[in-house]
């Protein structure tokens, strides 16, 4: 399957290893299909973070069709795929960031968590966390804006 | 005395009566006072020339390349992390004094040939580029014992993918010393001892360890230094005086790599490869 271009370029710019493409590729395939009645993939995100010793360790993958979030969790060993409608349905957001400022390119130290909740899960929320560091920050935080707190619950 | 000068006229003396303060003597009588008197400085051009050239070689810049690619394929495999640490290998030298430490070892100390030259005749200034194997060395750590051998195989991929060869020991050491110690074999253009050039065979040793056996290595370093220029042997081997220095030591290095064997049944059983 071909990959449409601001994720491929998305990818690149994660300077991702061929192990980690195929795996993201493979998932990508799954999620559209899983989600065809909402069209196609139109966003991917790759959360991740630095750990104490610097080592970056990607964690789960986030596809995002015109209605729907699909979160693939530790995306490079398991199979792992779960979605849920977004599009007016954030119950409730949270963003953590450290040394990033949106109008300003992020430094290595930069670090964003985005913790969201969503409705319809009845008395068990369903929630959502998404971490990013250094040149993946900006991603996270236009996501934040674009697609999670435009979609707050009316 | 076959390959040399005797260092003590021709009256026989045993390996553990020559000290190690005697041997700067020796070798000067065995290769010439010249040769030794340059050697420390020419030992200190070659030897970054060499670090100069494997850093920039083909076969160590695809190692390095292709380090995540092995991180991730290992992860995508098993779950866990590959590497200890995030940090590339770093290339270093050997110091001077243990290059001339290890050549009292080869030619002395650990020669059971003495007072004839070990295989291969005595190792001096002369030779000793080509003929001890880890002048410019690095150490790979890895979390678990399995990485090991994925490692060696990624060098050993490197290595073929470049033409450069390649081998490995499986060190397994009675003083509870595990790691796997690959060797690339470079074909180098040095400056000569009449500071001319000769191409010499010099290997990189890439030492492959675990993370546990890297915190007791480190431990136990000293120790180590000091048994290995040792020329006597022990009344009683250490593994019977367990107030010896090395006792305790030398078996948490067993008992670790046991551990380490452990972890990986446990981690298979648990349904992780």
């Amino acid at each position: 399957m071909s990959i449409p271009e601001s994720i491929a370029l998305y990818m690149y710019k994660m300077a991702l290893t061929t192990v980690a493409e195929k795996r993201i590729s493979d998932l990508l395939e799954l999620a559209e299909d899983l989600s065809s009645k909402d069209g196609p993939v139109n966003r991917l995100f790759i959360s991740e973070f630095v750990d104490t010793e610097g080592a970056r360790n990607l964690e789960n993958v986030w596809f995002f069709t015109e209605r729907m979030a699909l979160e693939a969790k530790n995306f490079l060993a398991e199979d792992d795929l779960d979605g849920i409608i977004f599009a007016d349905n954030i119950h409730y957001w949270h963003l953590k960031k450290v040394e990033f400022h949106p109008k300003v390119a992020p430094s290595p130290k930069s670090r964003l968590t985005l913790t969201v909740s969503f409705g319809g899960g009845g008395t068990n929320a369903i929630d959502g966390e998404l971490k990013a560091s250094g040149d993946n920050c900006p991603f996270l935080y236009s996501l934040a804006r674009e697609v999670f707190a435009s979609n707050l619950m009316p | 005395m076959p390959g040399g000068a005797r260092p003590h006229g021709d009256s026989y003396r045993a390996p553990s009566e020559v000290t190690w303060e005697e041997y700067p003597t020796w070798l000067r009588a065995t290769i010439g006072e010249n040769a030794l008197r340059h050697a420390k400085s020419r030992y200190e051009v070659i030897s970054t020339k060499v670090k100069s050239d494997v850093l920039s070689s083909e076969v160590w810049g695809k190692i390095l390349q292709y380090r995540a690619e092995v991180e991730d394929g290992y992860t995508a495999k098993t779950g866990f992390k590959l590497f200890a640490t995030p940090n590339a290998p770093e290339i270093v030298t050997k110091p001077y004094d243990s290059l001339l430490d290890k050549s009292f070892r080869k030619n002395v100390a650990q020669n059971s040939g003495w007072p004839s030259p070990p295989d291969g005749g005595w190792v001096t200034p002369l030779n000793w580029y080509g003929r001890v194997n880890d002048i410019v060395r690095t150490t790979v750590v890895v979390k678990y014992l399995d990485g090991v051998g994925i490692i060696v195989d990624h060098i050993r991929q490197m290595a073929d993918s470049c033409k450069i060869r390649f081998s490995v020991d499986y060190e397994a050491r009675e003083e509870g010393y595990y790691a796997a110690h690959c060797y690339l074999w470079f074909d180098l253009e040095i400056p000569a001892a009449n500071w001319d050039t000769e191409r010499v065979s010099i290997r990189l040793e890439i030492q492959v360890t675990t993370q546990l056996q890297d915190v007791i290595r480190r431990l136990t370093h000293d120790y180590y230094t000091q048994r290995r220029s040792r020329t006597s042997v022990a009344d009683v081997k250490w593994q019977w005086d367990y107030k010896n220095p090395e006792f305790i030591p030398n078996y948490l290095g067993h008992i670790l790599h046991y551990v380490e064997g452990m972890i990986m049944e446990v981690r298979e059983r648990g349904g992780r490869k």
